[in-house]
């Protein structure tokens, strides 16, 4: 009787690891058993802007129809050490971390706001990817210096 | 049977572990400066015109007569010792990141006009030695229609009137 109890025990717990819901799928219950806190391996770099600053410059509007100033930079992300090869791949995403009302602020494309939204899919580790940035400043928009920050997270994929 | 709990927590424990995404992060800041602007266009010349809706427009008259026909967009009329070429101009300034609400607008010739050529602009003779104010009250994002006269003396040899009218907007 008391090795059928360990045994139905036994069962139970490898039941509870193998029907738990995988987080991906709306499951949010978090596995605490984790042999040890993952060394990171993805640490962003800005290759192209290595003191975290990208300066757009004289935002001045040249006129035409566009009732806004566009300004583009491009900035070089890598994640984690460089490599000649990628070493695995990672979802990047962007937010606004500080925001100049002024201006609006893409990444590849996407507008950014202060929720974190995919800029990139299956991003290489290890070596410099080239984001565009656009800053959208509209006429009506007053003059003056412009500050604004990107947030950037990477996680593992 | 103890062989069987062993395999039962090993188990579980390959999939508890298994997992829980690496993650980073960073920041990237963002610096400029917006600067204030405005933006003159000719929107409209008498005249065969190009480069409308640019702040350079030709407007050519062709071969004009007193007795002969106006060139299109101009009107024509006889004076006892001159005749007048009459069209109008169109001139169109906005802004950008600047709390100005209004504007003035100058005018100047290029050149020294040919000897007998007056050149009007809202009925004040334009000269290359100054500028003439046209408006000091312009109104940003429309544009402004202003009278256009080329006068020509009877005595005035007959050669080319060839000339440029640089309009200036300043912001008030």
């Amino acid at each position: 009787m008391r090795i059928r109890t360990v045994i139905a025990a036994g069962a139970a717990l490898l039941l509870s690891g193998f029907l738990r819901p995988d987080p991906a799928f709306g499951g949010d219950r978090r596995r605490v058993l984790a042999v040890s806190a993952p060394s990171s391996g993805l640490e962003l770099t800005f290759v192209s802007a290595p003191d975290g600053v990208v300066d757009a410059g004289t935002i001045q509007w040249r006129g035409g129809s566009r009732k806004a100033t566009v300004t583009t930079r491009t900035v070089r992300l890598r994640i984690g050490q460089p490599a000649p090869e990628p070493r695995g791949t990672a979802t990047v995403r962007a937010f606004l971390e500080t925001a100049d009302a002024r201006c609006t602020v893409r990444v590849d494309g996407v507008v950014l706001t202060s929720v974190p939204r995919v800029i990139q899919r299956h991003a290489p580790v290890g070596l410099a990817v080239p984001h565009r940035i656009e800053i959208e400043v509209p006429v009506h928009a007053a003059d003056g210096p412009l500050l604004a920050s990107i947030g950037w997270e990477v996680s593992s994929e | 049977m103890k062989r069987i709990v062993v395999l039962a927590v090993a188990a579980f424990l390959m999939v508890t572990t298994a997992a829980a995404a690496d993650t980073s992060s960073g920041t990237l800041t963002v610096t400029g400066t917006v600067a204030s602007s405005i933006n003159l266009t000719i929107e409209s010349a008498g005249g065969t015109t190009s480069g409308t809706g640019t702040a350079s427009v030709t407007s050519a008259l062709g071969s004009i007569s007193k007795y002969g026909s106006a060139p299109a967009g101009f009107t024509l009329a006889r004076g006892a010792s001159n005749w007048t070429l009459s069209s109008t101009i169109g001139v169109k300034v906005d802004k950008a990141n600047l709390t100005s609400t209004d504007y003035t607008l100058t005018a100047q010739l290029g050149s020294a006009p040919a000897s007998g050529i007056t050149w009007k602009l809202n009925g004040s003779t334009l000269s290359d030695a100054s500028a003439t104010t046209l408006t000091s009250t312009g109104t940003y994002g429309s544009t402004g229609s202003y009278s256009w006269d080329v006068v020509v003396a009877d005595s005035a040899a007959a050669a080319a009137i060839d000339n440029a009218i640089d309009f200036t907007a300043t912001s008030n």
